[in-house]
């Protein structure tokens, strides 16, 4: 090298042979292990029943409406908007109608519902439990250790990444301890999943890791069940305060202005 | 375009200029990191790089966007009209999950039937 | 290009054209190993070919092709909806019915089977009672746009426009730039004697795309009708008699543009439509279908 201020350090090959290598193919393997087992216990996802699609078209029906009002005329937005409206108040398009106003409590008690819960759970758990393991077991055996030089130079800012366990402050930042080579395998051993076990496959752990950062925060999971009710409400606020304004209203002064028989006016030529 | 009647050859040619300009590239940042170790070591101060290698840096820049733009292939119109016209009002109109079956086609070419022969199934 | 991606083409444009799937497909079937190498399209072509079949009437090879899928997915309902095709084309439509209605009560979320239902009252000849399934079907799947069309049509046949104009509507909703939608609202609102609707959605048409033939002609028509009801009106007087054109008109001719407008837009419309037929020279347009049929 060019500098003569190489830190002089060898690695023993036996931690290359027994850390290094046993870390990363442990990690690939339970990944795949994973992902066997959240086939296994994942059956079927449950069938909706007309009921719960009647109830997902209809709100997504107001986004439409909502999105796209300004295509149709306004006597046609004005009809849809009071149907909707009124529909999404009276609850017409709810599941179980009878039970609107006991509110979200009852969320539990259909029991489809509760099924989606536990199955979101099961999988969580089962991408929590074998990464807490493997990181107990390498914080237990190989904490402090030095597994390998990067082949190339690297700023002092990479040293929390690359060296966290280790309290060295002037080490260079090359070397990679075993605890973050751990992180460096979960992170980056998603493409390697991809490549081995295809593109949809649930081997990979980080996104149980987001998932639980953000679980307190949101308080509602993907795939916990919502509550419609609430939803249909808001849908209806969102209605109600949108102001039509129907897009052909200056057609005429568009298609002549394409056309090239008026010159292009400002959008003030509406009535 | 020039690229929307490109020839096979004119693209071979972009890409491997495409390629050559990557390499010239990555020399660039090579020579920019020696030139930064060897100013180090002779305990130089202003770190300005050379103008040949930014220079090198920039032009194959440029010339490595040109030519993969031309050797991509076809570039398609982007505007919606144009996205359009692929469909006839048959087709948009055709709705073919309510077709109905008993309709007057079977007589319409009884005798000169395009009929290729039965294929015979296979497992 | 090859048949195969002519077939895709054709596929995919969702157009109805039986007989060239049929020719396309001749040399592909007869000769084995091509659609088999064709790996995940062939499935899509035996399909297609299948279809196409029953619209040509040769049930026999379409029985055949079935055969072929069924020993590829023998549980799918996609294939299972077929032999309720092979029956309705055969004349059975009770039998596909009784099909029908079984997928639908193991799985009653099953779009396809629900919408073939709707579909045999259709063949049968029950315009209303498919119209009434179809509001059915709608309530709990809104966001289908192909049944909006459908149901559009089945009113446009009953003659029930504004109906049909409330589909178009929903249809719009959901694919605003599509002008072949808003030139089939602009026709119907041009049927109800909306002309002011009609108009704005016509211009919308050629705006979308350009020197649209059909667009412009709709243009041409209602601009000039506004016009001659505008002038009639201003003739005869504001007084109190009232002309009976007045009466019969479902619009009011406060909404409409100002007459330098509407002639400019009449006048636009006849001066693209007259550079289009010049320009395409569409006049041989029909000599040629025939020559090609005649060689065929």
């Amino acid at each position: 090298m060019a500098d003569g201020t190489e830190q002089a350090m060898f690695l023993d090959p036996a931690i290359r042979d027994w850390v290094l290598f046993p870390i990363t193919v442990i990690m690939v393997l339970v990944g795949v292990f994973r992902h066997q087992l959240t086939i296994l216990m994942t059956g079927e996802p449950p069938k909706p029943e007309p009921k719960d699609i009647r109830q997902g078209k209809a709100l997504m029906r107001g986004q439409i409406l909502a999105q796209n009002n300004s295509y149709i005329p306004l006597a046609a937005f004005a009809e849809r908007k009071k149907y909707l409206c009124a529909a999404y108040e009276e609850g017409t398009y709810l599941k179980n109608k009878a039970q609107k106003e006991q509110g979200a409590a009852n969320l539990m008690a259909d029991p489809k519902n509760m099924e989606v819960m536990m199955d979101g759970m099961k999988k969580q758990m089962m991408g929590i439990v074998p990464q807490t393991l493997i990181m107990g077991w390498i914080q237990f055996f190989f904490s402090g250790f030095i597994l390998i030089k990067l082949p190339f130079p690297l700023g002092v800012r990479f040293k929390q990444m690359l060296q966290s366990g280790i309290m060295t402050p002037n080490m260079d930042v090359r070397w990679v301890s075993s605890l973050s080579w751990y992180f460096i395998n979960l992170f980056g051993l998603r493409g390697v999943f991809s490549l081995i076990l295809g593109g949809e496959n649930s081997a990979d752990g980080t996104r149980d890791m987001t998932a639980m950062s953000t679980m307190g925060a949101m308080g509602q999971q993907p795939g916990q069940p919502q509550d419609f009710n609430k939803q249909f409400l808001s849908m209806k606020d969102n209605l109600s305060i949108v102001y039509h304004e129907w897009d052909l209203e200056n057609i005429e002064q568009r298609v002549l202005v394409k056309y090239g028989k008026q010159a292009r006016l400002f959008k003030s030529s509406r009535k | 375009m020039a690229a929307s009647n490109a020839s096979d050859g004119l693209k071979t040619v972009a890409k491997a200029v495409a390629v050559l300009a990557f390499v010239c590239m990555l020399h660039s940042g090579y020579a920019a990191r020696e030139f930064l170790l060897y100013s180090k070591s002779i305990g130089r101060q202003d770190l300005t790089l050379p103008i040949e290698i930014v220079l090198e840096c920039l032009g194959a820049l440029g010339v490595m966007i040109f030519a993969v733009v031309l050797g991509v292939g076809e570039l398609k119109p982007v505007s919606y009209e144009a996205e359009m016209k692929r469909y006839s009002i048959d087709g948009v109109f055709s709705r073919p999950s309510f077709q109905v079956y008993n309709h007057r086609g079977r007589y319409l070419r009884p005798s000169r039937s395009a009929a290729p022969a039965v294929p015979a199934a296979k497992d | 290009m090859s048949s195969l991606a002519l077939l895709a083409e054709i596929r995919q444009s969702s157009e109805r054209r039986p007989y060239e799937v049929l020719k396309l497909a001749e040399p592909l079937l007869n000769s084995s190993n091509q659609l088999t190498s064709a790996t995940d399209d062939a499935w899509l072509v035996y399909e297609q070919v299948f279809l196409s079949a029953l619209d040509e009437g040769q049930i026999d090879l379409a029985k055949a092709l079935l055969h072929i899928l069924h020993s590829r997915f023998p549980s799918s309902q996609r294939v299972k909806r077929l032999y309720g095709l092979v029956n309705e084309a055969a004349g059975h439509p009770d039998e596909s019915h009784k099909l029908y209605s079984e997928v639908v009560d193991k799985d009653p979320t099953n779009v396809l089977a629900l919408k073939r239902i709707i579909a045999l009252l259709k063949a049968e000849g029950k315009m209303a009672l498919a119209a009434n399934e179809l509001v059915g079907y709608l309530d709990t799947h809104g966001n289908d746009f192909e049944a909006w069309l459908e149901l559009s049509h089945i009113y446009l046949g009953l003659h029930m426009y504004r109906q049909a104009a409330f589909c178009l509507e929903e249809v719009i909703l959901q694919q605003p730039a599509n002008h072949y939608f808003h030139l089939c609202y602009a026709e119907i609102n041009y049927s109800m004697g909306l002309l002011d609707i009609a108009l704005k959605e016509y211009l919308r048409v050629i705006e979308l795309s350009t020197d649209n033939v059909r667009g412009f002609y709709g243009v041409k028509l209602t601009a000039d009708r506004i016009i001659e009801l505008l002038s009639s009106s201003t003739r005869s007087g504001s007084g109190g008699g009232k002309s009976r054109r007045d009466a019969q008109m479902s619009f009011s001719l406060d909404n409409v543009p100002q007459m330098p407008v509407l002639e400019k837009l009449s006048q636009l419309a006849t001066e693209r439509l007259v550079a289009t037929y010049s320009a395409n020279k569409a006049a041989s347009a029909p000599t040629k279908a025939l020559e090609d049929w005649l060689k065929q």
